[in-house]
């Protein structure tokens, strides 16, 4: 009986700690499987945002490749430039600093808008560029050369005194062209075109004759000695 | 060189206007008067555009230089290109063996007080022009 009871004891102590070890075992592993469960949802958060970052790290490559793209076709492609016309005129400002190509581009843009149009002349506004260096001079006296041929007047205007004595120091063209300090005076240069023809027609005609006479003083001077 | 070197980096058609628009600025901070400000943008403007054209790229250095209580402006133009064969000829006006217009180098000597020019097929081009205040 003792033993029986003895036995009994020990059984139930055992179930006990059992039990409790169970129980234990019981708490750790929903422990773990919390822990785990936050884990994967770090991990979860964390491979979300990764892939954020990639997409946005790919969209920001994406939109400075096709800025660099844009960029280098303006600079290749297009320029853009406001043309318009006033008192039957068509001005160009010229914006900002210039490239050759650019220059050339402005030069054809203009040729093109010339023909479609009924103007008195064309003004180019150089008011905003700051350095003219020799080619550039160059594109734009042939600029307005063309207009020339064209049959309409130009006058190139805002060249401050700056540019202008570097055009002169540089011992460029300027025999060629019509200047005029602001758009005004060449707006109203223009417009008084048909005026000022019939009179330089006049004084045309009359340097003419001059000359004649001059020829002829000379002729009788060289035979003077004759 | 003188003092507060800057290196202006010329790749292309593109970089000339750069490069006289910070000339403009650098020679504004210098002293210079609003006049001088353009001839010596111009000049640079003229280097740059010889560099291209002939040489395709090299640098331009723009720096401070002061002599005799005098302060004024270094322009170093330096390429690596093919050099100029007969320099005598290409100091010229209206000498030009690309299609320029050929007053580059003399004008330039023009716009500025000091110039200088060494060229060599092996070592390329440099031109050295000063301006003082």
């Amino acid at each position: 009986m003792t033993e029986d009871s003895g036995y009994k004891r020990a059984y139930e102590r055992q179930k006990a700690a059992r039990e409790k070890a169970e129980q234990r075992l019981e708490t750790r592993s929903r422990e773990l499987y919390e822990s785990h469960a936050i884990l994967s949802k770090a991990n979860k958060d964390l491979r979300t945002q990764k892939e954020i970052a990639e997409s946005a790290t790919s969209a920001k490559l994406e939109l400075l490749a096709t800025m660099l793209r844009t960029s280098v076709a303006d600079s290749t492609e297009s320029i853009s430039i406001a043309m318009y016309e006033t008192q039957g005129c068509l001005v160009v400002p010229i914006q900002e600093e210039l490239s050759k190509h650019a220059a050339h581009q402005i030069q054809r843009k203009i040729l093109k808008r010339i023909p479609a149009s009924s103007l008195e002349g064309v003004v180019i506004d150089l008011t905003a560029v700051a350095v003219i260096d020799s080619i550039l001079w160059d594109v734009f006296l042939k600029t307005t050369q063309m207009i020339k041929m064209l049959g309409y007047r130009s006058v190139i205007t805002g060249l401050n005194p700056g540019v202008v004595a570097s055009i002169i120091y540089l011992d460029l063209d300027i025999d060629n062209v019509t200047t005029a300090l602001q758009l005004e005076d060449a707006l109203s240069f223009l417009s008084k075109a048909s005026d000022l023809e019939i009179t330089e027609a006049n004084s045309a005609e009359s340097l003419e004759i001059e000359d004649i006479h001059e020829a002829g003083a000379e002729k009788g001077m060289n035979s003077d000695p004759a | 060189m003188g003092k507060n070197a800057t290196r202006l980096e010329l790749l292309g058609e593109v970089d000339v206007a750069y490069a006289a628009l910070d000339a403009k600025n650098y020679a504004k901070r210098i002293g210079f008067t609003a006049k001088d400000q353009y001839l010596i943008s111009t000049a640079v403007s003229e280097l740059a555009r010889n560099i291209v054209t002939y040489a395709s790229k090299g640098c331009i250095f723009l720096s401070t230089i002061e002599q005799d209580f005098k302060k004024g402006i270094e322009v170093v133009a330096d390429d690596s290109g093919p050099g100029i064969q007969d320099l005598e000829k290409a100091m010229l006006d209206n000498f030009s063996s690309r299609g320029t217009l050929g007053v580059g180098l003399p004008g330039t000597k023009r716009l500025m007080d000091d110039f200088q020019i060494s060229s060599s097929s092996a070592k390329g081009t440099r031109i050295t022009v000063r301006k003082w205040l």
